[in-house]
């Protein structure tokens, strides 16, 4: 900011120097070169600071921007799985449950929910205590109807 | 009773993760919280209570800027006589008025032009907080393509647009101030030249990087929104394409999550929104007062003031409209930016 305030006051004070210069003379050809010569002296005052204008400061970005950019819709997307993770988990087990109240079991289930793209249920495990009909029922349940093969089921109680 | 009221509240505790989605707008920066409104779930009324507010921020400003130019008008008159009494000291009554109107008028502009400078690096700031919540929100509604474009766009001419207005147009904004005194004392036309450049040089800045700005967002909208949307489509044919039971249970998940990331983005980016004119509004106003006062001033000082000096105020009001211009490109890119986001997947 001083150098730029020097920079002002530079111009500013040439400027005031050719005026009063010019002011002093009456006419003719030594005032013509006069005003040539505070003219160029005024146009170099102007210039002359450019050559140190440091134009690193305002460079163009791009490359950092555009990775943080996909490493943030990244993170977005991953959000948005685990959330439909969270619901997939909660309402399959919700289902479960009440398949197994139909058949008057009372168990306790988890669901482990894959993080492919969608996300599925991949396996289960079920504890309480169940008769062998009510437990084929569920079995064949869990496999055909939310797709969790036989050996992904695991029964303790 | 009291029990009913727990049972309630723990309900809703327990309700807080089927909104699936915990992604809220950064908290308003110290420069706008005065501004900011309480209650932003209206977007209508907010806007309302935030210019309404900002309005009766800007009375004291509209008392100080009124005293300088009444101060302006009274050092014009004042040479203007002095010119009339005796011709003969033209050049040095020039000088006078121009020390005098420069020095009545430096002071205040120079304070406007730190204000806009400190209001474009705010804005900036709160651009860089908002983005990458925003981004996230669209991506998790399933835009992953348009976020990751639109974020890259918009950080991109954000940190450029800064970085210009503090490294170049800043200092510009002097230079056009100093050109424009030296102008006044000495009547030098390369002086008025190199002052009407500079002033059209900013202008022109500022133009460009908001029309190519405003292009990449539109083009970019479209073209990675079309990706996005084909991918969600692949989405809901494969979950179409799995077991009954789960699939109709993904189904509903995907679309609570869909909705829910709607929602949030929504509500991040009306508070975005309003944060930023927050931040923005009293001090364009501010620098806005000064401008109409100077316009007035220089209009009722060609009246009876010498042209050089009328100029000269003028000049001083083009500053400011330089200023309004830099300090509404940051905001207006922000806001271009945010309400692309807001728009969704294509």
């Amino acid at each position: 900011m001083e150098a730029l305030r020097q920079y002002v006051f530079s111009i500013v004070a040439a400027s005031m120097i050719s005026g009063v210069v010019m002011g002093f003379l009456q006419g003719g050809t030594v005032k013509e070169l006069l005003k040539l010569i505070c003219g160029l002296f005024l146009a170099f005052m102007i210039i002359s600071p450019l050559h140190q204008l440091d134009l690193s400061d305002f460079a163009i970005p791009g490359e950092t921007e555009k990775q943080t950019g996909q490493d943030i819709a990244a993170e977005g997307k991953e959000l948005a799985e685990e959330a439909i993770a969270d619901i997939i988990k909660a309402e399959t087990e919700a289902y479960i449950l009440d398949k197994a109240a139909q058949l008057n079991v009372e168990l306790e289930v988890e669901v482990t929910v894959s993080m492919d793209d969608p996300p599925l249920p991949m396996a289960v495990s079920l504890s309480g205590s169940i008769s062998p009909y009510a437990r084929r029922r569920l079995e064949a349940i869990l496999t055909d109807e939310i797709g969790i093969p036989k050996e992904n089921q695991a029964w303790t109680g | 009773m009291r029990y009913i009221v727990l049972t309630m509240l723990f309900l809703l505790a327990m309700a807080q993760p089927v909104s699936a989605l915990e992604i809220t707008a950064p908290e308003v920066p110290e420069g706008g919280a005065e501004l900011m409104p309480e209650d932003t779930s209206s977007f209508g009324d907010s806007l309302l209570e935030l210019v309404q507010k900002a309005i009766r921020a800007i009375r004291p400003d509209l008392a100080e800027a009124s005293r300088i130019c009444v101060a302006v008008i009274a050092a014009v008159l004042m040479i203007a006589l002095l010119q009339s009494i005796s011709g003969s000291v033209k050049t040095v009554s020039e000088y006078a008025g121009t020390a005098a109107v420069g020095a009545i008028l430096l002071g205040s502009a120079g304070s406007m032009i730190r204000l806009g400078a400190e209001t474009v690096t705010q804005i900036s700031d709160y651009g860089k907080l908002l983005l990458p919540v925003m981004t996230t929100a669209m991506a998790a509604q399933g835009g992953i393509t348009s976020s990751a474009a639109l974020y890259t766009g918009t950080a991109v001419f954000n940190a450029f647009l800064t970085g210009l207005i503090s490294g170049l147009l800043v200092p510009m904004t002097y230079l056009f101030l100093a050109l424009a005194a030296a102008n006044c004392a000495t009547g030098e036309e390369l002086l008025k030249r190199i002052r009407d450049m500079v002033k059209n040089a900013v202008s022109w800045c500022l133009k460009t990087i908001l029309t190519v700005f405003t292009t990449y967002m539109g083009i970019t909208g479209v073209v990675s929104g079309t990706t996005d949307a084909v991918t969600l489509k692949a989405t809901k044919m494969t979950i179409s394409s799995v077991v009954p039971v789960v699939g109709g249970i993904l189904s509903d998940a995907s679309e609570a999550v869909l909705v829910s990331a709607g929602l949030v983005k929504n509500a991040a980016g009306i508070y975005g929104i309003l944060a930023i004119l927050a931040v923005f509004l009293g001090p364009f106003l501010q620098i806005g007062v000064h401008y109409l006062l100077l316009k007035a001033t220089a209009a009722v000082s060609g009246i009876f003031g010498s042209k050089r000096m009328t100029e000269l105020i003028g000049d001083f009001s083009s500053a400011m409209g330089l200023l309004l211009a830099m300090t509404g490109s940051a905001c207006l890119l922000l806001l271009i930016s945010t309400v692309c986001f807001m728009k969704g997947v294509g």
